[in-house]
């Protein structure tokens, strides 16, 4: 409002400055003192909004890997952590299948009757689990010129 | 005194099989050496790949009985990654999801082990 | 680099009956894989293969078992190596 103490006013009443339409602009009804010049009350609001806009963006993107210092473990936290882990591994140890045997619902005659491995796919594991095995070993760098040269002593 | 080019030669063969880069860097992030299908971010994937070297470094030294840290193999939502010391520098491999982290492991170890001794030729005497 | 590698899993899977192959390093971890085997089977094929030598007491580290999976879909085919563990499933 524009007099003195005018924000002591009953916000609800009306009386002689309050708009007749309702102000989008403003949400509690008060038009702003510079509501005399409506367009550049606008657009610094836009410039300054839009600049706040630009400095949260950047904010969000800026990568800050100059802190090194990683946050480092309390010890009570970590212990904590351990027991937390522990227990967990406990848990999953005692997870043990109800059967000896399980899915041994087959009948015999069809278990039994099935046809054994042939020798020669077995042979074709070895001879392919060995030349694969080989070829695993077998990666290394191709050596091209030497990495480091010396300068020559004088 | 290294030689850029050979370096990067020598990086350059681990990129095969969906490998998107292989980059050398010191423990403060910058880079080194670079091989691969430049995208201008790679000053940042150094700088970031050093510090997650530190921080599981820190605190690695705490928690295993000072057992050095030796790889670090993350996967990521959209791909994965491997770090390790070599010398006194770190060596970075980026690469997309479908390959197998045994492939990158291995590629690692044999870069590693062949960057080893010339890199620790090079080191600054501490 | 692992150009030999990727053959030699690449002519396995292309031979007749094979329909998936796997290679795991001796952590689980995946090195190639192909048709049926996916990447994310490595841990188990390579755990097969681990258990299965542990029960291999007195003859050695270097006696490695051979371990067949039979499926009414046909059969995988384990072998742990030095280095790796082969998985094959043929039909």
């Amino acid at each position: 409002m524009g007099c003195c103490f005018s924000t002591e006013e009953d916000d609800q009443g009306s009386h002689e400055r309050s708009p007749l339409l309702p102000d989008s602009r403003t949400s509690a009804g008060h038009p702003a003192p510079t509501s005399s010049l409506p367009t550049n009350h606008l657009s610094k609001t836009d410039e300054e909004s839009a600049l706040n806009q630009i400095l949260q963006r950047t904010a969000n993107d800026v990568i800050d890997v100059t802190y090194v210092e990683p946050h480092s473990l309390e010890r009570s936290e970590l212990m904590g952590r351990t027991r937390e882990y522990q227990a967990q591994i406990a848990s999953l140890r005692r997870v043990k299948s109800s059967s000896a045997m399980p899915n041994s619902d087959q009948p015999p005659p069809i278990a039994l009757s099935r046809e054994l491995t042939s020798s020669a796919d077995l042979k074709f594991l070895l001879d392919r689990s060995e030349a694969t095995d080989a070829a695993v070993a077998s990666m290394e760098v191709k050596h091209g010129e030497a990495l480091v040269v010396q300068f020559a002593a004088p | 005194m290294l030689k850029p080019k050979a370096l990067t030669r020598v990086l350059e063969q681990a990129n095969t099989g969906g490998i998107h880069c292989t980059l050398l860097l010191n423990q403060e992030g910058s880079l080194m050496a670079f091989a691969g299908k430049s995208e201008k971010k790679e000053h940042v994937t150094a700088a970031i790949a050093a510090n997650i070297w530190m921080s599981y470094d820190k605190n690695s030294n705490a928690t295993m009985e000072d057992k050095p840290l030796e790889l670090i193999v993350l996967q990521c939502e959209d791909g994965c990654v491997a770090i390790k010391k070599v010398a006194n520098l770190l060596l970075c491999i980026y690469a997309q999801k479908s390959v197998g982290l045994g492939l990158l492991k291995v590629k690692m170890e044999t870069l590693a082990g062949y960057l080893k001794e010339p890199l620790s030729q090079i080191a600054a005497p501490t | 680099m692992e150009g030999h590698l990727e053959h030699q899993v690449t002519e396995i899977s292309q031979t007749p009956g094979v329909v998936g192959v796997i290679c795991t390093d001796p952590q689980g971890l995946s090195l190639a894989a192909r048709g049926t085997l996916k990447p994310e089977s490595s841990g188990l094929v390579s755990g097969l293969a681990t258990q299965a030598a542990s029960l291999n007491l007195g003859n050695g580290e270097d006696d490695k078992p051979t371990i067949v999976v039979e499926f009414d879909t046909g059969n995988i085919l384990i072998r742990g190596q030095q280095n790796s563990t082969l998985g094959i499933h043929k039909v």
